[in-house]
Protein backbone atom coordinates (compact mmCIF):
# COMPACT_ATOMS: atom_id res chain seq x y z
CA UNK A 1 0.00 0.00 0.00
CA UNK A 2 1.47 3.51 -0.84
CA UNK A 3 1.73 6.03 1.42
CA UNK A 4 -0.49 8.41 0.17
CA UNK A 5 -3.31 5.87 0.63
CA UNK A 6 -2.57 5.04 3.97
CA UNK A 7 -2.03 8.97 5.44
CA UNK A 8 -6.09 9.02 4.16
CA UNK A 9 -6.90 6.15 5.99
CA UNK A 10 -4.91 7.08 9.42
CA UNK A 11 -6.76 10.48 8.48
CA UNK A 12 -10.29 9.12 8.56
CA UNK A 13 -9.22 6.41 11.03
CA UNK A 14 -8.22 8.85 13.71
CA UNK A 15 -11.00 11.21 12.99
CA UNK A 16 -13.27 8.41 13.96
CA UNK A 17 -12.13 7.24 16.60
CA UNK A 18 -11.95 11.04 18.48
CA UNK A 19 -15.50 11.30 17.79
CA UNK A 20 -16.13 7.85 19.44
CA UNK A 21 -14.30 9.06 22.12
CA UNK A 22 -15.65 12.59 22.63
CA UNK A 23 -19.24 10.31 22.84
CA UNK A 24 -17.71 7.83 25.45
CA UNK A 25 -18.47 5.44 23.54
CA UNK A 26 -17.37 1.80 23.89
CA UNK A 27 -16.39 1.48 20.13
CA UNK A 28 -13.66 3.62 20.63
CA UNK A 29 -10.99 1.45 21.64
CA UNK A 30 -11.45 -0.87 18.72
CA UNK A 31 -11.35 2.12 16.20
CA UNK A 32 -7.86 3.72 18.22
CA UNK A 33 -6.55 -0.46 17.54
CA UNK A 34 -7.38 0.29 14.24
CA UNK A 35 -5.29 3.96 14.37
CA UNK A 36 -2.40 2.20 15.65
CA UNK A 37 -2.12 -0.49 13.32
CA UNK A 38 -2.43 1.98 10.19
CA UNK A 39 0.34 4.16 12.05
CA UNK A 40 2.58 0.55 12.36
CA UNK A 41 2.21 0.48 8.57
CA UNK A 42 3.30 3.86 8.34
CA UNK A 43 6.28 2.90 10.05
CA UNK A 44 7.21 0.30 7.49
CA UNK A 45 7.52 2.78 5.10
CA UNK A 46 8.72 6.00 7.02
CA UNK A 47 11.90 5.24 8.83
CA UNK A 48 12.72 6.89 11.76
CA UNK A 49 15.25 9.31 10.74
CA UNK A 50 11.88 10.75 8.55
CA UNK A 51 9.89 13.19 10.70
CA UNK A 52 6.52 11.62 9.43
CA UNK A 53 7.97 8.14 10.64
CA UNK A 54 8.58 9.49 13.90
CA UNK A 55 4.84 11.28 14.31
CA UNK A 56 3.92 7.55 12.72
CA UNK A 57 5.79 6.01 15.75
CA UNK A 58 4.62 7.76 18.42
CA UNK A 59 1.32 7.68 17.26
CA UNK A 60 1.13 3.83 16.98
CA UNK A 61 2.24 3.41 20.54
CA UNK A 62 -0.28 6.16 21.69
CA UNK A 63 -3.01 4.77 19.77
CA UNK A 64 -2.45 1.64 21.28
CA UNK A 65 -2.26 3.12 24.75
CA UNK A 66 -5.44 4.99 24.00
CA UNK A 67 -6.87 1.28 22.95
CA UNK A 68 -6.12 0.10 26.56
CA UNK A 69 -3.30 -2.54 25.08
CA UNK A 70 -0.66 -1.68 27.18
CA UNK A 71 1.36 -5.00 25.71
CA UNK A 72 1.32 -3.76 21.78
CA UNK A 73 2.29 -0.20 23.28
CA UNK A 74 4.98 -1.72 25.01
CA UNK A 75 6.10 -4.22 22.35
CA UNK A 76 6.43 -1.56 19.48
CA UNK A 77 8.13 0.80 21.45
CA UNK A 78 10.62 -1.47 21.93
CA UNK A 79 11.06 -2.60 18.34
CA UNK A 80 10.96 1.02 17.40
CA UNK A 81 14.17 1.56 19.72
CA UNK A 82 15.95 -1.60 18.20
CA UNK A 83 15.67 -0.33 14.64
CA UNK A 84 16.43 3.27 14.44
CA UNK A 85 14.69 5.55 16.72
CA UNK A 86 16.95 8.35 17.64
CA UNK A 87 17.66 8.92 21.46
CA UNK A 88 15.18 11.75 21.59
CA UNK A 89 12.35 9.68 19.97
CA UNK A 90 12.88 6.26 21.97
CA UNK A 91 12.93 9.17 25.11
CA UNK A 92 9.56 10.37 24.04
CA UNK A 93 8.00 6.77 23.36
CA UNK A 94 9.24 5.54 26.72
CA UNK A 95 7.61 8.44 28.52
CA UNK A 96 4.35 7.67 26.42
CA UNK A 97 4.59 4.16 28.33
CA UNK A 98 5.53 5.98 31.93
CA UNK A 99 2.75 8.41 31.82
CA UNK A 100 0.07 5.00 31.26
CA UNK A 101 1.93 3.10 33.93
CA UNK A 102 1.48 6.19 36.29
CA UNK A 103 -1.90 6.22 35.61
CA UNK A 104 -2.50 2.45 35.75
CA UNK A 105 -0.92 2.49 39.32
CA UNK A 106 -3.38 5.21 40.30
CA UNK A 107 -6.10 3.96 39.68
CA UNK A 108 -5.20 0.08 40.48
CA UNK A 109 -2.74 0.60 43.01
CA UNK A 110 -2.87 -3.25 44.64
CA UNK A 111 -2.80 -4.78 41.26
CA UNK A 112 0.12 -2.55 40.27
CA UNK A 113 2.00 -3.78 43.12
CA UNK A 114 2.11 -7.50 41.76
CA UNK A 115 1.38 -7.06 37.98
CA UNK A 116 3.21 -5.64 35.10
CA UNK A 117 1.12 -2.58 33.62
CA UNK A 118 0.18 -5.06 30.47
CA UNK A 119 -1.36 -7.76 33.22
CA UNK A 120 -2.99 -5.31 35.25
CA UNK A 121 -5.43 -4.18 31.85
CA UNK A 122 -5.72 -7.44 31.40
CA UNK A 123 -7.23 -8.14 34.64
CA UNK A 124 -9.38 -5.06 34.64
CA UNK A 125 -10.71 -5.56 31.40
CA UNK A 126 -12.09 -9.09 32.67
CA UNK A 127 -13.52 -7.62 35.58
CA UNK A 128 -15.46 -5.35 33.87
CA UNK A 129 -16.81 -7.95 31.84
CA UNK A 130 -16.97 -11.03 33.52
CA UNK A 131 -17.35 -9.79 37.56
CA UNK A 132 -14.80 -10.12 40.59
CA UNK A 133 -16.00 -13.95 41.41
CA UNK A 134 -15.67 -15.34 37.64
CA UNK A 135 -12.16 -13.14 37.85
CA UNK A 136 -11.26 -15.09 40.82
CA UNK A 137 -12.45 -18.75 39.24
CA UNK B 1 -2.01 31.99 -3.64
CA UNK B 2 -5.05 30.97 -5.83
CA UNK B 3 -6.72 33.69 -7.93
CA UNK B 4 -10.14 32.55 -7.74
CA UNK B 5 -12.32 35.62 -6.21
CA UNK B 6 -14.49 32.54 -4.36
CA UNK B 7 -13.73 29.92 -1.52
CA UNK B 8 -16.05 26.74 -2.78
CA UNK B 9 -15.90 24.49 0.15
CA UNK B 10 -17.19 21.90 -1.92
CA UNK B 11 -14.24 21.91 -3.31
CA UNK B 12 -12.02 20.74 -0.26
CA UNK B 13 -10.82 17.49 -2.28
CA UNK B 14 -9.98 19.11 -5.03
CA UNK B 15 -7.84 21.43 -3.05
CA UNK B 16 -6.63 18.58 -0.56
CA UNK B 17 -6.84 15.61 -2.53
CA UNK B 18 -5.21 13.59 0.23
CA UNK B 19 -8.02 14.80 2.22
CA UNK B 20 -10.70 11.15 2.43
CA UNK B 21 -13.66 12.33 0.41
CA UNK B 22 -16.10 11.24 3.47
CA UNK B 23 -14.30 13.00 5.57
CA UNK B 24 -14.25 16.41 3.59
CA UNK B 25 -18.22 15.82 2.68
CA UNK B 26 -18.97 15.97 6.63
CA UNK B 27 -16.64 18.94 7.36
CA UNK B 28 -18.05 20.63 4.47
CA UNK B 29 -21.41 19.78 5.57
CA UNK B 30 -20.74 20.61 9.48
CA UNK B 31 -19.23 24.17 8.07
CA UNK B 32 -22.49 24.78 6.28
CA UNK B 33 -24.68 24.01 9.11
CA UNK B 34 -21.95 26.53 11.30
CA UNK B 35 -22.62 28.82 9.06
CA UNK B 36 -26.37 28.91 8.22
CA UNK B 37 -27.18 29.01 11.66
CA UNK B 38 -25.65 32.06 12.15
CA UNK B 39 -27.95 33.46 9.53
CA UNK B 40 -25.60 33.14 6.48
CA UNK B 41 -25.68 32.26 3.25
CA UNK B 42 -23.93 31.10 0.30
CA UNK B 43 -21.47 34.02 -1.01
CA UNK B 44 -20.88 35.52 2.21
CA UNK B 45 -18.00 37.85 2.88
CA UNK B 46 -15.08 35.65 4.37
CA UNK B 47 -12.89 38.22 6.63
CA UNK B 48 -9.68 37.25 6.38
CA UNK B 49 -6.47 37.97 8.50
CA UNK B 50 -3.73 36.58 7.45
CA UNK B 51 -0.98 36.17 9.25
CA UNK B 52 -0.72 40.25 9.38
CA UNK B 53 -2.23 40.94 5.95
CA UNK B 54 -5.78 41.53 5.96
CA UNK B 55 -8.34 40.64 3.17
CA UNK B 56 -11.34 38.93 2.28
CA UNK B 57 -13.50 36.78 -0.48
CA UNK B 58 -16.66 35.21 -1.47
CA UNK B 59 -17.36 32.05 0.49
CA UNK B 60 -19.45 29.54 -0.78
CA UNK B 61 -20.31 25.67 0.03
CA UNK B 62 -23.12 23.09 -1.00
CA UNK B 63 -26.24 24.25 1.30
CA UNK B 64 -27.52 22.05 3.87
CA UNK B 65 -30.54 21.41 5.35
CA UNK B 66 -30.82 23.28 8.77
CA UNK B 67 -33.15 20.24 9.93
CA UNK B 68 -30.44 17.69 10.62
CA UNK B 69 -28.34 20.30 12.61
CA UNK B 70 -30.07 18.10 15.82
CA UNK B 71 -28.34 15.16 14.59
CA UNK B 72 -25.09 16.70 14.99
CA UNK B 73 -23.18 17.68 18.42
CA UNK B 74 -23.69 21.40 18.83
CA UNK B 75 -19.80 22.00 19.11
CA UNK B 76 -18.24 19.70 16.70
CA UNK B 77 -20.43 21.37 14.19
CA UNK B 78 -18.16 24.08 15.42
CA UNK B 79 -15.18 22.49 15.10
CA UNK B 80 -15.58 20.52 12.44
CA UNK B 81 -16.83 23.10 10.13
CA UNK B 82 -14.07 24.96 11.36
CA UNK B 83 -11.62 22.48 10.00
CA UNK B 84 -13.33 22.89 6.70
CA UNK B 85 -13.45 26.68 6.13
CA UNK B 86 -9.08 27.25 7.57
CA UNK B 87 -8.26 24.26 5.67
CA UNK B 88 -9.48 25.73 2.18
CA UNK B 89 -8.11 29.40 3.35
CA UNK B 90 -4.77 27.67 4.26
CA UNK B 91 -4.80 26.13 0.47
CA UNK B 92 -6.06 29.27 -0.80
CA UNK B 93 -4.35 31.79 0.82
CA UNK B 94 -0.40 29.56 1.17
CA UNK B 95 -1.07 26.80 -1.32
CA UNK B 96 -0.97 24.21 1.72
CA UNK B 97 -2.03 20.37 1.18
CA UNK B 98 -3.30 18.10 3.55
CA UNK B 99 -0.13 15.32 4.36
CA UNK B 100 -2.37 13.39 7.47
CA UNK B 101 -4.13 14.15 10.20
CA UNK B 102 -2.76 13.76 13.60
CA UNK B 103 -3.35 13.30 16.88
CA UNK B 104 -4.26 15.45 19.68
CA UNK B 105 -1.27 14.81 21.30
CA UNK B 106 0.82 16.13 18.48
CA UNK B 107 -0.92 19.31 19.26
CA UNK B 108 -2.22 19.79 16.00
CA UNK B 109 -4.64 18.46 14.31
CA UNK B 110 -3.15 18.41 10.70
CA UNK B 111 0.38 17.70 8.74
CA UNK B 112 0.18 20.15 5.64
CA UNK B 113 2.98 20.49 3.22
CA UNK B 114 3.95 23.10 0.80
CA UNK B 115 7.11 23.40 -1.59
CA UNK B 116 9.77 26.19 -0.36
CA UNK B 117 12.55 26.91 -3.22
CA UNK B 118 12.31 23.48 -4.25
CA UNK B 119 11.99 21.53 -0.56
CA UNK B 120 8.79 19.85 0.75
CA UNK B 121 8.20 21.45 4.11
CA UNK B 122 6.10 20.41 6.57
CA UNK B 123 3.41 22.25 8.45
CA UNK B 124 1.66 21.40 11.99
CA UNK B 125 -1.89 23.10 11.17
CA UNK B 126 -4.07 23.82 14.69
CA UNK B 127 -7.40 24.71 13.92
CA UNK B 128 -9.97 26.12 16.28
CA UNK B 129 -13.71 27.15 15.58
CA UNK B 130 -16.28 29.63 17.66
CA UNK B 131 -19.92 29.84 17.10
CA UNK B 132 -19.67 33.38 18.71
CA UNK B 133 -17.85 35.97 20.01
CA UNK B 134 -13.98 37.19 19.27
CA UNK B 135 -11.59 34.85 17.94
CA UNK B 136 -8.73 36.65 19.80
CA UNK B 137 -8.29 34.44 23.25
CA UNK B 138 -8.78 31.42 21.29
CA UNK B 139 -6.04 32.18 18.88
CA UNK B 140 -3.46 32.75 21.47
CA UNK B 141 -4.43 29.64 23.00
CA UNK B 142 -4.00 27.62 19.64
CA UNK B 143 -0.66 29.52 18.87
CA UNK B 144 0.73 28.92 22.80
CA UNK B 145 -0.74 24.78 21.91
CA UNK B 146 0.43 24.41 18.65
CA UNK B 147 4.06 25.87 19.23
CA UNK B 148 5.42 22.83 20.94
CA UNK B 149 4.36 20.69 18.11
CA UNK B 150 7.42 18.66 16.71
CA UNK B 151 9.06 17.59 13.63
CA UNK B 152 7.97 19.87 11.41
CA UNK B 153 9.36 23.24 9.82
CA UNK B 154 6.36 25.44 10.43
CA UNK B 155 3.44 25.82 12.83
CA UNK B 156 0.39 27.38 12.47
CA UNK B 157 -2.81 28.15 13.91
CA UNK B 158 -6.13 29.02 12.34
CA UNK B 159 -9.46 30.48 14.02
CA UNK B 160 -12.50 30.75 12.51
CA UNK B 161 -15.72 32.75 13.78
CA UNK B 162 -18.82 31.92 12.56
CA UNK B 163 -20.53 34.49 13.55
CA UNK B 164 -18.88 37.46 11.05
CA UNK B 165 -17.44 35.18 9.37
CA UNK B 166 -13.97 35.19 9.64
CA UNK B 167 -10.68 33.29 9.77
CA UNK B 168 -7.37 34.23 10.87
CA UNK B 169 -4.13 32.31 9.98
CA UNK B 170 -1.22 32.65 12.33
CA UNK B 171 2.42 31.42 12.27
CA UNK B 172 4.58 30.68 15.45
CA UNK B 173 7.99 32.15 15.06
CA UNK B 174 10.29 29.78 13.46
CA UNK B 175 12.91 27.85 15.85
CA UNK B 176 15.08 25.22 15.03
CA UNK B 177 14.11 21.72 17.23
CA UNK B 178 17.58 19.64 17.38
CA UNK B 179 17.33 16.23 16.42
Amino acid sequence: MDVNTLNALVSSAIWRAEQLEDLELDAASSAWLEVSKLEEELTKIKPAEDAEGRIARRGAVRAALKANDFTRAEDLAQRFAENGASRALRKELRDLLKVEANGLSERFPSASRHHKPGEVLRLAKLLLERGPFLLAA
Amino acid sequence: MSDSPTLDLGRLCEMHPRLPGDLAAIMAMRAALGLQRNKHSAGVNLHMAIENAVTGCALTWPAADLGVAKQHDHNRITEDGAEAIALAVAHKTKTWRVVRRMQREERADWLLEHDSDGRRKLVAFEVSGIDRGSIVVRMREKLAQVAKSTDVDHRCAGVVGFERPEASLKSVKEKTYGR
